[in-house]
């Protein structure tokens, strides 16, 4: 059948209307539905809580990217047609016509969420914060129960890639189906043990290394193996010429994060810590050969430098180490209080 | 928190193009998007019929020789409801394209699943007050 230019399509409105939602799709996430057959998305409503941050109630995620749902509604008529068969054509006998199955009030739309899996994390996870914290005992009082990555992944309003790249930036580690989040001197501590076993076995951090060499002290000191782990995962190159379990730690990404982490485990003041000081406990802190690197250009976009010779820790949005101060409640928005007033009044 | 798989292509795709709409307006599976800037009043619903006729969708400029390229025909679009009134509008792309999303019928799961049904990246939309017109259009 053909479009007669003269008469045109019938257009008629279905009675049993269909359930159809429209969704708006942002181009980024077109392309990979329309080209690459991406098959992972899934809905997750968030149960609303005084103190979840995302204003939707409810999260669109692809593997490694969330964006928020926000239901618009529409004054106009918007119909979904579809090809039909009407059998009250113009002329009694059945023609092909468009049909309205369905007519949709409201459009969702999609907005990209910025990563929120680390405020997630820390603000979830039980806190694991050095020797003996991580027995059966402590476990059961948390008040949620055993809780295992997996199970903590369900009640997160982010994708999975978010979730697992926030784990591995904050160490998160798992005990007997319970995942912890370490504080910054349980990691401060791990370091120093592991240190002092690499001395001991004479094992160069920077080339291939097996992890087994190193549990046995690291778990003498009282560290759990999987939190050893987890570091090393956090810190491994990722170079591929390394044979069977072998691992090599990255220079770069130990040394910043040693500094990261001595940085955030001195106690918070507000004229920070002694520059000279803080740079020769860190370069104490890393082996031999890595200690030139240790400098404050590796720290870039972390600290900030109140003057007389001091340095402050300063969590950007980059930071992923676990820090002392809760992420937003810091005294940089109290002091902003007029300025959340002229916004207000507009 | 309650999850929801969205699958992005439907379980089985039902391909019932038609030839009835310029082919630019329809999906695949035949969806095409029509926007009414006001409501159509239908008259009382009749239980003995499945749906209500309203009239007919009318692309004057449209020539199925045209080359693709030729998009003048997507001014002007009529929809002829009842029999006196018309409404004139255009042929728009969607800023952004707009995903068909249903229940999905026979899941594996006991769970409710959506699937995506279609992608539309075009609507009909009509803005414009209706115009009297006669029924000279037979």
């Amino acid at each position: 059948m053909s479009i007669r230019e003269d008469s045109g399509v019938p257009f008629e409105i279905c009675h049993e209307q269909q359930h159809l939602r429209l969704l708006e799709l942002p181009p980024a996430l077109l392309e990979q539905i329309a080209f690459n057959h991406l098959s992972n998305l899934t809905l997750k409503s968030i149960v609303p809580s005084s103190s979840s941050q995302t204003p939707a109630n409810a999260v669109l995620c692809t593997d490694n990217q969330t964006y928020q749902v926000r239901q618009v509604h529409s004054s106009n008529s918007v119909y979904v047609l579809k090809p039909c068969e009407t059998s009250l054509g113009y002329d009694s006998m059945p023609t092909e016509g468009l049909s309205a199955i369905a007519q949709c009030t409201t459009t969702l739309e999609l907005i990209p969420a910025p990563s929120s899996a680390t405020i997630f994390l820390k603000q979830t996870l039980p806190v694991y914060s050095g020797l003996e914290s991580c027995t059966q005992s402590s476990t059961a009082s948390t008040p949620l129960g055993k809780r295992n990555k997996r199970a903590v992944f369900e009640d997160a309003p982010f994708s999975l890639g978010e979730f697992e790249k926030a784990c591995e930036d904050l160490c998160v580690f798992e005990v007997d189906g319970q995942a912890w989040l370490p504080t910054v001197s349980a990691l401060a501590n791990l370091w120093k043990s592991t240190m002092s076993g690499a001395k001991m076995r004479d094992v160069n951090l920077g080339e291939s290394f097996s992890i087994a060499t190193l549990c046995g002290i690291v778990e003498e000191d009282g560290h759990p193996i999987a939190l050893l782990k987890a570091m090393i995962d956090r810190l491994s190159s990722n170079n591929s010429d390394l044979v069977d379990d072998d691992i090599a730690l990255s220079k770069e990404k130990a040394v910043r994060w040693v500094g990261l982490v001595l940085l955030q485990s001195y106690p918070p003041s507000a004229e920070g810590i002694l520059l000279s000081e803080f740079l020769e406990n860190w370069q104490n802190q890393v082996q031999e050969d890595w200690r030139a690197h240790a400098s404050l250009d590796a720290l870039k976009g972390n600290y900030s430098q109140p003057g007389n010779g001091r340095i402050i820790f300063d969590e950007s949005e980059g930071s992923a180490i676990i820090s002392s101060i809760p992420a937003g409640s810091g005294g940089n928005n109290a002091r902003k209080w007029h300025e959340r007033f002229k916004n207000a009044r507009r | 928190m309650p999850t929801i798989p969205l699958h992005t292509a439907p379980k089985e795709p039902t391909k019932t193009f038609s030839s009835l709409l310029p082919q630019i307006l329809q999906t695949p599976t035949g969806l095409a998007i029509l926007e009414i800037q006001g409501t159509i009043n239908l008259p009382q619903i009749l239980p003995s019929e499945s749906a209500t006729q309203v009239g007919r969708l009318v692309f004057p400029d449209y020539s199925r020789n045209d080359p693709a390229s030729n998009t003048a025909w997507m001014k002007r679009v009529h929809l002829y409801v009842g029999q006196h009134q018309r409404l004139t509008g255009e042929v728009k792309k969607l800023p952004r394209a707009l995903a068909v999303i249903r229940k999905r019928e026979e899941t594996d799961s006991a769970n409710e699943e959506l699937e995506i049904v279609d992608i539309v990246y075009w609507k009909v939309i009509f803005s414009n007050r209706p115009e009297p017109v006669g029924i000279s259009l037979t």
